[in-house]
């Protein structure tokens, strides 16, 4: 009796782990829109990263050798789909100089992109609460995203409109969004620019605390390729997308 | 209403401006006070909205007569109304100066947007165009902050999106507890079989003591002399089974 009760136990345990595994490999959802965000496996973005800042002690004036700049190479790798919790949720794994640093969870649904969580090196996955969204399908200029629903007024996403960017890959028609978030004294401006097919093309946060810019981190697209043919480019789309 | 302090007291002598042709290019910076690369990246950048938008950014960097705030506002509204007639706004700076840049902005706009988001709106670009790494206001993030701003509100739709992410949030909230749930379930079944388990084994333990046979030494006791008095006993002990 006394082992039959340890081994209901361990076959709980067991049962669900196998659950959880089982719900992580297979994928059937369709995509929602191939047109619009279709990323392929094993592509990958690389980006320019630039980041500039200050130490929070410091005041003004700021003299130019108090600012610390750091250029990094930024590699963004789409590792496949997903099922997890019911829901095909897209991977990307973000790279620094050759180290993982981050992996995000996309979920592209009902003409929504969302950030729905992160992931480590060692895949342990955080869900955002609320999901983060990044683009729609039909970006309308002067739409505000509020979110999360109980942020203050002023917090959210503004979309401005489509615009013609120019990165060091190449000129994109992308949307252009702008997002402010004041939290305590702490104000982060983040816009970026989203180009369908592709994805971000150019980044720009601002971060403000203490009464002072303290942050400026950009990102630019470099170069897009898969992880088959590592050294070639694709060119820049160029009609309007 | 600190910018606003600052527009009623500290703005003596910004702008007294005559009636003027609209210039050429959006950027009016007589005195370089801009660098010739970021001048002319703006200028373009201001130049392509204006086409492609219903807005419009001039930018005055100029040493212009002294005049009171009101009077500056007045003037360059004007100024605004004479040069577009699509929704404009004008960043008046004077070289050196310590206040924020002044901004007035009219156009069709402003006959729907509410005034007091817009007043704040402005005023959170000012402010945080002063909060720059230069000692002058970092007025080429003002300028497209602005321009941004203005594109914005005069598309501005009603945020009907709002409401399908709310309900998305639900719905994840939701999966989220269902998960959660799903934790606190196992935890549960495992302290309860764990608590079975423990009294089980201390009813077993209990029933094994009960049924025990238990094997107890007989002990014959001898008298010895003078035992009574000095004390001590001869014992022989021998373990038998139990007398039936």
């Amino acid at each position: 009796m006394k082992f039959s009760l340890i081994f209901l136990l361990l076959a709980l345990t067991s049962c669900s782990k196998k659950e959880a595994e089982s719900e992580r490999t297979a994928h059937s959802e369709p995509a929602w829109d191939a047109s619009f965000f279709s990323p392929k496996t094993g592509e990958i973005l690389s980006y320019r990263e630039t980041i500039e800042s200050i130490s929070p002690q410091k005041n003004l004036p700021i003299s130019p050798d108090q600012i610390r700049k750091r250029v990094l190479k930024r590699r963004q790798v789409y590792d496949g789909s997903e099922l997890i919790e019911g829901k095909t949720l897209h991977r990307y794994s973000i790279y620094h100089d050759g180290s993982f640093t981050e992996g995000f969870l996309f979920h592209w649904v009902n003409g929504f992109l969302y950030v729905v969580g992160s992931f480590t090196e060692d895949q342990k996955i955080t869900f955002a609460n609320p999901p983060i969204p990044i683009a729609h399908l039909n970006m309308i200029a002067g739409t505000y995203w509020h979110w999360p629903p109980q942020a203050p007024a002023g917090s959210g996403s503004r979309h401005i409109g489509l615009e013609q960017i120019t990165v060091p890959a190449g000129t994109f028609d992308a949307y252009k969004v702008s997002i402010r978030k004041n939290t305590q004294g702490k104000i982060t401006l983040r816009e970026y620019w989203f180009a369908p097919k592709i994805g971000i093309v150019k980044e720009q946060n601002r971060i403000y605390s203490s009464g002072h810019l303290r942050v400026i981190n950009t990102i630019e697209l470099s170069d897009r390729s898969t992880s088959d043919t590592s050294d070639t480019s694709e060119e820049a789309p160029s009609e309007s997308t | 209403m600190r910018i606003s302090l600052i527009f009623f007291t500290l703005l003596m002598g910004l702008l007294s401006l005559p009636a003027r042709e609209r210039p050429l290019s959006f950027v009016s910076d007589p005195s370089f006070m801009l660098p010739e690369e970021t001048r002319e990246s703006l200028d373009l950048f201001l130049r392509t909205r204006s086409h492609k938008t219903q807005s419009e950014i001039f930018l005055l960097l100029e040493p212009l007569p002294e005049a009171t705030a009101d009077e500056s506002k007045a003037i360059l509204k004007d100024l605004g109304h004479s040069w577009s007639e699509k929704n404009w706004a004008i960043i008046a700076y004077r070289p050196g100066q310590i206040n924020p840049p002044l901004i007035v902005a009219g156009g069709p706009l402003f006959k729907e947007v509410n005034p007091s988001a817009w007043e704040k709106e402005i005023t959170t670009l000012q402010d945080l165009s002063l909060q720059s790494w230069q000692n002058t206001p970092d007025i080429d993030f003002l300028a497209r902050k602005l321009s941004d701003s203005l594109v914005f509100f005069s598309q501005f739709k009603s945020a009907t999106i709002q409401s399908l992410t709310k309900n998305r949030n639900e719905e994840f909230r939701k999966k989220y507890r269902s998960h959660k749930s799903k934790k606190a379930l196992i935890l549960t079944i495992s302290t309860l079989s764990l608590l079975a388990l423990g009294l089980l084994c201390f009813l077993s333990r209990k029933a094994y003591l009960a049924k025990r046979k238990m094997f107890f030494p007989e002990t014959n006791w001898t008298s010895r002399l003078g035992a009574p008095h000095s004390g001590g006993s001869a014992a022989a002990q021998r373990f038998t089974p139990p007398s039936e």
